[in-house]
């Protein structure tokens, strides 16, 4: 028997690893660096989400719909009507696209003028990482901050969890499709797509593809390279944001802590950035691949082999899974899984091979 | 309050720490240009050399004293911590010579694991470059802090609580002042150590082969063996940084936990900051930079952070004084680092020429070499 729940809750995860390893793909891609801070601009979503949902709720006057309240795993489960959600939904890329930005202009670009190094710019982002975790330590310690959430949401500002609130879509007795769920799918999949239209079939993407591949030729055919730059930022900023709106409905059961100053981005960092480079970090798509397969072999990996050894302690050491695949990645494979399996032709090998052709030359 | 002795101890102490872990990170990332994002975990080798083989150890020695055999001892030092640590902590505090020989063990042990995990460390580091080391190196401390947090027989069953550490300079009587001098005398010979080797063959090959590997290869140097060495060495010193941390009294207290030494803040952001600000590469640069920072920022905010904030009237905008006061430290640390990228990439004191000989000796060679050209001239002019 599948557990439900569990699949749920690790797609869920899933689906936020893609999308934090997506925006670091995309930076890499453009502004050759790996962004530090990038899973704390989620958090940064997060928080103006939940902040601006309560501010809404109070104001408005909504009460969650306690009709529709259902009791899963001996968790209350009170979905709010839809406006509160795409609120939230929209002011997390608000926030995201924000605190990217912000990065961008008044950090890194200083920088790149003065001509930094790699190491210098990795400094950088470790070092807005740090200023970013401070603002919200101001922030979610912050008397009215602390009220508004309590008053609006009743979420604790320093351990927020709205799984409680989730938009629990499909019920039938014990078996429930959460929102969250449905939400992670859609979002990765319209992403997907969008980014694909975006990047093949538009003047802009082959704009953003010639930045990518060269960057000066591109700026002698008209190219502002620039601007080509901002804007991969805008699209990183906005999946960092879609991210930490995701968080907040991930159940507290489920792979992240509840969102506070510092966590789930200090636990996650390695998980995102080990999405990141198993899909190779110089394709988008294979990013959104790298962040499931992160997620999944992390959670069913550790469990399976709790299950094996009779260990069940061993759920806590998910991330040293994660750490391992980095590690043979960059070892075996630096170009990413998926540029492996089409160098060594594995899919044709195995198409051949189902077809019958495997002794032909 | 903290008197005016405690607090000069406390920032000697502090200065000292981050002295030894600020070299240890420029051999690498200074000298040889390996970006060692993953300082924490050779940092924390030390810290685990010392609250759990040392006490292991001082366990194994006093176990007649507590009334149980040497293997249930060492094994208690994990199930019950802090009950045994308090007995073996007084008999500690009556055998000096037990207590000096676990100082020079955890010393001994913390550079040759340090050096260990520095060589396994290196195997990345020789196949990978720049930016994806840097990645690889910070997965693998974070991996390293998940698997120690969690194992109770390394660090404890409570990750934030930890391991209470054995009181090695009880037996002095005023462990604060000892702890100090003795961290202070091994930062003093790290810094010895750092002026010499900057510009010993070896170190000058490490900066040969970070600045042009091509060229060092084609000059019949081993780069996989330089970028080795300077991995072991510098992870070392780590470890070493990380026993000093443990010993200190003032800045570790009686315990040490897996989250703190892991800690990326704290024992790789602040060395990085350290380093860039005083000059990479730049030995004199790093020891101005600990002193000043460690002296006139970090010390006092650490030690009086709850009295800033008090003083402040933060408290009437709504924030949490407490609070405030650690978002006080990350910001200052981040502005400041931002602050020397921008406008002074070079760091306070650049990276110094080196002399194969002393300054002197070569102004002297100079001068007899113009003399000599002056007495040839004067020869063919007559």
């Amino acid at each position: 028997m599948v557990d439900l729940n569990l699949l749920m809750s690790t797609t869920i995860y899933g689906s936020v690893l893609a999308l934090l390893a997506l925006g670091i793909t995309i930076i890499y891609m453009t502004t050759k660096v790996f962004n530090f801070a990038h899973p704390r601009l989620s958090l940064v979503g997060a928080y103006l989400a939940a902040t601006a949902m309560a501010v809404y709720v109070q104001h408005a006057g909504i009460k969650p719909n306690f009709e529709g309240s259902q009791v899963l795993g001996g968790q209350l489960i009170v979905p709010y009507p839809a406006s509160v959600y795409i609120i939230g939904f929209l002011v997390a890329m608000v926030g995201g696209v924000l605190a990217a930005m912000f990065e961008y202009y008044v950090i890194l670009k200083p920088l790149l003028k003065r001509g930094a190094d790699f190491l210098k710019l990795m400094i950088a982002t470790l070092a807005y990482d740090f200023l970013l975790m401070a603002v919200l330590l101001l922030y979610n310690t912050h008397v009215w901050i602390k009220k508004t959430l309590k008053d609006g949401l009743n979420l604790i500002a320093t351990k927020m969890d709205f799984s409680a609130y989730d938009f629990a879509l499909i019920t039938q007795g014990q078996t429930y499709i959460s929102g969250g769920f449905i939400l992670a799918v859609a979002v990765t999949v319209v992403l997907a797509l969008s980014l694909y239209i975006l990047l093949f079939r538009t003047t802009l993407g082959i704009k953003m593809r010639a930045s990518v591949e060269n960057p000066p030729l591109a700026e002698v055919l008209g190219v502002n390279v620039e601007r080509i730059y901002a804007i991969s930022w805008i699209i990183s900023g906005l999946t960092a944001g879609i991210a930490g709106f995701l968080m907040l409905l991930e159940p507290s059961s489920g792979s992240l802590k509840p969102i506070s100053a510092t966590s789930p981005a200090d636990e996650i960092v390695v998980s995102a950035f080990a999405g990141s480079i198993v899909g190779g970090v110089n394709s988008i798509f294979g990013s959104i691949f790298g962040g499931f397969f992160i997620g999944y072999v992390e959670t069913y990996v550790t469990n399976w082999l709790a299950l094996l050894l009779g260990m069940k302690e061993l759920f806590k050491y998910s991330r040293v899974v994660s750490m391992f695949i980095v590690g043979l990645t960059l070892m075996f494979a630096p170009q990413g899984v998926i540029a492996l399996l089409r160098e060594k032709k594995v899919v044709d090998r195995i198409l051949g091979f189902v077809k019958g052709r495997r002794g032909e030359k | 309050m903290v008197n005016v002795v405690s607090l000069a101890e406390i920032i000697v102490s502090f200065i000292a720490i981050y002295y030894i872990l600020t070299v240890a990170l420029n051999i690498k990332a200074g000298m040889t240009g390996i970006p060692d994002f993953g300082h924490a975990m050779f940092f924390a080798i030390g810290g685990i050399v010392v609250a759990n083989f040392a006490a292991r150890i001082a366990a194994a020695f006093v176990a007649s004293q507590l009334g149980v055999s040497p293997g249930e001892a060492m094994h208690l030092v994990i199930a019950e911590n802090t009950a045994i640590m308090v007995k073996i902590n007084e008999a500690l505090a009556t055998r000096p010579l037990l207590s000096i020989m676990l100082i020079i063990f955890s010393i001994v042990v913390a550079l040759l694991l340090g050096g260990l995990l520095g060589w396994i460390a290196s195997y990345p580091a020789l196949r990978l470059r720049g930016d994806y080391l840097a990645i690889m190196l910070l997965t693998a401390s974070e991996g390293l802090r998940i698997f120690v947090m969690y194992t109770k027989s390394i660090m404890g069953s409570t990750p934030t609580v930890g391991l209470t550490t054995p009181a090695l300079f009880a037996f002095t009587g005023d462990a604060g002042l000892w702890s100090t001098v003795f961290v202070a005398s091994l930062a003093v010979i790290v810094y010895l150590f750092a002026e010499r080797f900057h510009n010993s063959p070896s170190g000058r090959l490490f900066r040969a082969v970070r600045d042009d590997e091509d060229s060092a290869e084609a000059v019949g140097k081993n780069i996989a063996k330089v970028r080795r060495d300077a991995m072991i060495i510098g992870s070392a010193i780590a470890a070493l940084a990380g026993v000093a941390y443990s010993f200190s009294t003032w800045i570790a207290g009686s315990s040490i936990a897996a989250q703190s030494i892991f800690d990326r803040v704290l024992w790789t952001f602040w060395p990085w900051a350290l380093m860039i600000l005083g000059g990479m590469s730049s030995n004199r640069g790093i020891t101005l930079a600990t002193i000043v920072v460690g002296a006139l920022i970090v010390g006092p905010i650490r030690i009086y952070k709850n009295q800033i904030a008090a003083a402040l009237p933060v408290d009437k905008l709504g924030f949490d004084p407490g609070n405030f006061a650690s978002a006080l430290e990350f910001t200052l640390v981040a502005l400041l680092i931002l602050l020397v990228l921008l406008f002074r990439p070079k760091g306070v004191i650049p990276e110094p020429p080196s002399y194969t000989l002393k300054p002197s000796e070569l102004k002297e060679l100079v001068k007899e070499a113009g003399e000599q050209l002056e007495l040839s001239e004067e020869g063919q002019q007559s």
